[in-house]
């Protein structure tokens, strides 16, 4: 527990349980569109064996990030919203297993907890999500436990309360250091409505397509969307780009990061944004700079797509290091 | 009565969205979703499904002392059917627990039509095995066989248990082509009531046949009481070489055919062995059938009382 001692992350966002569908490979087929997006195919109307199911608790992008911090050393608390059911307690059971606090996850009677289904297919999946909608409310966290950082991500709809929360905490505490990786309704709010928190933002994270979303751009040069949001009020910004790699910048200089080369083909992509998102800000937390932040984080991102799920493939700082000690010497940050 | 029923539980997942529709190719029509995207659903239903925990579910709300033989494994679908099973009165028996696989789960992708593409894992009732069987209690009426094991040996020992016991047998096989068809047509000689539906019945012929031919060819194979399932078409019993010709009424808008055929099998099962009276065993299978079909999943459309009504059913000796 980390009620004595003062808590280094705080994660906020919606926690979920996926649950693996794991589709055989003769029962459907990727094609592609015009613009080269796989689309997965499958007869309709028929029926369609699975080769099988496989449940994992309490993922998500917040919880993947405490996940991380927390095997990166870092004490780690989770400020989410869960049902009371089965699938609410075996999240806080996964939680607990992985050194992440829940003492602020609030259970909420008669409500069911977020249950997505991931259609597995190939190394990628097409997630069917069903968020319900909680009456958030921000908790009480007592001077003790004030945390250095707050990592903010994807939350519902209804998750108002929890911005409007957050804002209030850290206008009482400035000294608190807030990263944030927007989700999906986070994204859609746009930069104007989130003002504030863009503003108050210390490290920023997100993929490429949504930097392009946020900022109302079509513009594909990745030096142009990060100079657009340090202008937002982010001090240290990190764009992600998929296989090419991803762009971290303090503001003074772009660094550029390959991807690390996978050492066999990946199992399953689930996570891969969130590890590189949440290694960089807690590389950051314990005081690396940009560049190794960088190289901390393609590796966890390479090891978790090893892996069935998001987290199974988290490493711990001496994993990392020892992936770093063997690294290619293509594996290089590169000021732009 | 005390019916004891073997047979597949799972749990159904009705996803709803408008990006279920199917999108149509060169030769069939698909389903296409952009792949490594999140789609957010309309709706998210978890309903009790499985023939087997189906049947008892029918036999429990008819008052009836239910057992069910069963496997499902320690995870969050085999709570959801325990729970099921406790709400509805139905007794799971024995050890139903298996540890090298997940529950059994179907999940439907469901646009606004009647149509959907089913997903399905069958993993968990396929670890039935012999031990299970001692599960069994001697002193019930009726074993009604909901789902084939997939050996022939535990059919074999089933039929066997209940000729022990004297025991009514009924037995509504589907996929049935996890047996031979020589086989399987043995073991359904030996049960006292079969119900299959038509796709099954002519897969069992090997040749496609209409209702009546499929039950005039079965009782002649040898099965003294058939019942051949038509969905909303035709419904036939051939019994003691008389044929019952049913039509289903087409009174409701049917949203949800899942589970259909099991709630009839086990519908007309029930009516038929405490009334003896094909006419009202077929109507109330009918009319349970017609129920469930009106509602999406098939738990809260299964009916409490039995419905008689004047369902036209003309005969035929053959």
């Amino acid at each position: 527990m980390l009620t004595k001692d003062q808590i280094q992350m705080l994660a906020i966002g919606d926690v979920v349980t996926d649950a693996f569908i794991q589709l055989l490979p003769a029962e459907a087929e990727i094609e592609h569109d015009q613009k080269r997006h796989p689309l997965l195919c499958m007869t309709y109307g028929t029926k369609i064996p699975f080769q099988d199911a496989i449940v994992i608790n309490g993922v998500g992008n917040a919880a993947n990030a405490a996940v991380a911090s927390a095997r990166l050393d870092l004490r780690t608390a989770y400020i989410s919203d869960i049902g009371d059911d089965r699938v609410g307690h075996d999240i806080l059971r996964s939680l607990r297993d992985n050194h992440v606090s829940t003492e602020f996850i609030t259970i909420h009677k008669d409500a069911k907890s977020n249950y997505h289904y991931v259609l597995w297919y190939g190394a990628d999946r097409t997630i069917l999500i069903k968020h319900e909608d909680y009456n958030y409310h921000w908790p009480e966290i007592r001077s003790h436990q004030k945390p250095d950082w707050i990592y903010l991500s994807s939350i519902g709809s209804s998750g108002k309360a929890i911005h409007i929360g957050l804002m209030q905490y850290l206008r009482k505490n400035p000294d608190i250091k807030l990263a944030f990786q927007p989700g999906t309704f986070q994204i859609r709010e746009g930069s104007k409505k989130l003002q504030e928190l863009y503003t108050r933002t210390n490290v920023f994270v997100a993929n490429k397509e949504e930097f392009q979303q946020i900022l109302e751009s079509n513009s594909t040069n990745e030096k142009t969307l990060i100079h657009k949001m340090h202008s937002l009020g982010p001090e240290t910004v990190l764009l992600t780009d998929g296989p090419k790699g991803a762009y971290g910048s303090d503001g003074k200089q772009i660094v550029f990061m390959p991807p690390y080369p996978d050492p066999k083909p990946p199992l399953d992509r689930t996570g891969a944004g969130d590890a590189y998102a949440s290694t960089f800000t807690s590389a950051i937390a314990t005081g690396k700079g940009l560049q190794q932040a960088l190289a901390w984080a393609g590796i966890n991102s390479m090891s978790v797509v090893q892996q069935i799920g998001a987290q199974a493939g988290l490493l711990n700082q001496s994993e990392i290091e020892a992936w770093l000690k063997k690294a290619p010497a293509s594996y290089k940050a590169t000021v732009v | 009565m005390k019916v004891g029923v073997v047979g597949s539980s799972a749990v159904d997942i009705f996803a709803v969205s408008k990006f279920f529709r199917p999108q149509l190719g060169d030769q069939r029509s698909h389903i296409v979703l952009e792949h490594g995207s999140q789609l957010w659903l309309d709706n998210a239903i978890n309903e009790p499904g499985g023939d087997g925990l189906i049947a008892s579910l029918v036999f429990a709300r008819q008052a009836n002392t239910t057992q069910l033989l069963t496997r499902i494994a320690n995870d969050l679908y085999g709570d959801i059917i325990k729970t099921i099973a406790a709400e509805e009165h139905v007794q799971l028996m024995g050890n139903i627990h298996t540890t090298q696989t997940h529950t059994d789960t179907t999940l439907h992708l469901r646009s606004a039509s009647q149509d959907q593409t089913i997903l399905h894992f069958t993993g968990s009732y396929l670890r039935l095995n012999k031990a299970d069987l001692a599960n069994l209690r001697p002193d019930i009426d009726l074993l009604h066989i909901a789902s084939l094991p997939t050996e022939k040996s535990l059919l074999n020992k089933l039929l066997a248990f209940a000729k022990r016991n004297t025991i009514e047998v009924s037995i509504n096989p589907r996929f049935i082509h996890t047996l031979p068809s020589k086989a399987l047509l043995k073991i359904l000689r030996a049960c006292n009531i079969v119900v299959i539906n038509q796709d099954e019945a002519s897969l069992l012929l090997g040749t496609y046949c209409s209702c009546i031919e499929a039950a005039e060819k079965l009782s002649r194979a040898g099965i003294g009481h058939i019942v051949v399932y038509c969905n909303d078409a035709q419904s036939v019993v051939v019994k003691d070489s008389v044929a019952y010709i049913a039509q289903e009424p087409p009174k409701n808008k049917s949203i949800d055919g899942s589970g259909a055929e099991a709630v009839f099998a086990a519908g007309y099962v029930e009516q038929f062995v405490k009334s003896a009276n094909v006419g009202l065993a077929l109507s109330h299978g009918l009319r349970q059938a017609a129920s469930v079909k009106t509602i999406i999943g098939t738990r809260s459309g299964i009916l409490k009382q039995p419905v008689f009504d004047t369902l036209k059913i003309t005969t035929k000796t053959l």
